[in-house]
């Protein structure tokens, strides 16, 4: 079975939108492994998330139109494996709820790795520290980390 | 057979369609002798301004054609010829003056068409290597389609681009750099007020 890696709704909307920070190193790490025959898997809450932050104007102010954000949206299944909330996933989050002693924002974090781990995904590539919590069955896979890396190996 | 040159003296757009349609129905018997088309004959084509129904009727019936030329080698072989002398391009760039989502459509189902035979050879209905006339017209689609997204207007590259993959991606497996290359189609680059927060607990908020 090809590598599988998650990824997750803040690498997705630096993939797609060129002007926030990290947009290079987000694009550069998914192509990468794109090449390398790795498949990148996304979920619904990820979509919908992604949605959320691309339609904020607190983040984008211009009067922009959504047809070009929901043009990206019925894009993403010819880039990403999309990976729907099973019966198997939903039964395993309360046992992780459970172990992480997991309350109110991290819930969402805790579904993502349901999700994950019912699709045997162990890995998420990902900006936000708060996976670190989940270390024990996830391995993070920052794009900083991995431009840090590049940029040791050419130094 | 010979199919007939346009007729001087007809007044857009009705007489055209009508030649059109004639000229299909000719055509549509597949026992083709194509006819030379100079290109005195093919200028006179531009003096004709045809509605948008009428441009989408002709492309339906070269598709159509093209579905047809897969069947068998002679059929191919007339297409092949057929093409080359009048010039699939030359029909796309009526369309495209007239709507690039019709040109895009269009592209798309000759697109469609040479992926076919791969798909059936996948299954073993046919044989793995096309026959030579039909590889030979696979290749002129390729030739022809290419160069069509490459002559389209820049400004409206990406839109076009994205629409034609998404098409395509609904009839299979887009390859990696297809992929890519929608990837970039889609992407934006809107101006950023605030850095977007990698933390999902800021999109959702606290209480």
């Amino acid at each position: 079975m090809a590598a599988r890696v998650f990824v997750d709704a803040n690498v997705l909307l630096r993939f797609y939108f060129s002007e926030p920070g990290h947009h290079r190193e987000c694009t550069a790490l998914l192509e990468k492994l794109k090449g390398k025959g790795v498949e990148l898997w996304i979920s619904g809450q990820v979509i919908r998330e992604f949605y959320v932050q691309a339609t904020r104007t607190q983040y984008f102010p211009d009067p922009n139109n959504i047809d070009d954000i929901i043009r990206i949206v019925e894009a993403l299944p010819l880039f990403f494996h999309i990976v729907d909330e099973s019966r198997e996933a939903r039964e395993l989050l309360p046992s992780l709820l459970l172990k992480y002693q997991v309350r109110k924002l991290l819930t969402h974090d805790a579904n993502h790795l349901a999700m994950m781990l019912a699709n045997d995904i162990d890995i998420i590539c990902t900006l936000d520290s708060n996976f670190e919590d989940f270390s024990d069955r996830v391995n993070i896979l920052s794009p900083l980390a991995e431009d840090a890396r590049k940029s040791e190996d050419s130094g | 057979m010979v199919i007939p040159l346009v007729p001087q003296g007809l007044e857009p757009p009705s007489q055209f369609g009508e030649w059109l349609s004639g000229t299909a129905r000719q055509i549509a018997p597949l026992s083709l002798s194509p006819k030379r088309f100079s290109v005195t004959e093919i200028s006179t084509f531009e003096n004709y301004i045809c509605s948008v129904e009428e441009l989408t009727d002709l492309c339906e019936w070269i598709v159509d054609f093209v579905r047809r030329a897969g069947q068998d080698d002679d059929t191919a072989l007339a297409f092949d010829k057929w093409t080359g002398e009048l010039g699939l391009l030359y029909v796309f760039e009526e369309l495209k003056r007239v709507g690039t989502e019709t040109l895009i459509d269009s592209s798309a189902d000759l697109v469609e068409i040479a992926d076919g035979w791969k798909s059936l050879a996948r299954v073993r209905i046919v044989e793995p290597d096309l026959p030579p006339q039909l590889a030979k017209r696979v290749i002129h689609l390729d030739t022809r389609i290419r160069e069509l997204t490459e002559e389209v207007n820049r400004q409206h590259d990406n839109d076009l681009v994205a629409r034609l993959l998404m098409r395509i991606g609904r009839q299979r497996e887009l390859t990696l750099d297809e992929q890519f290359r929608l990837a970039d189609a889609v992407r934006l680059d809107w101006k950023v007020k605030e850095e977007p927060s990698v933390r999902r607990a800021d999109w959702y908020g606290d209480d």
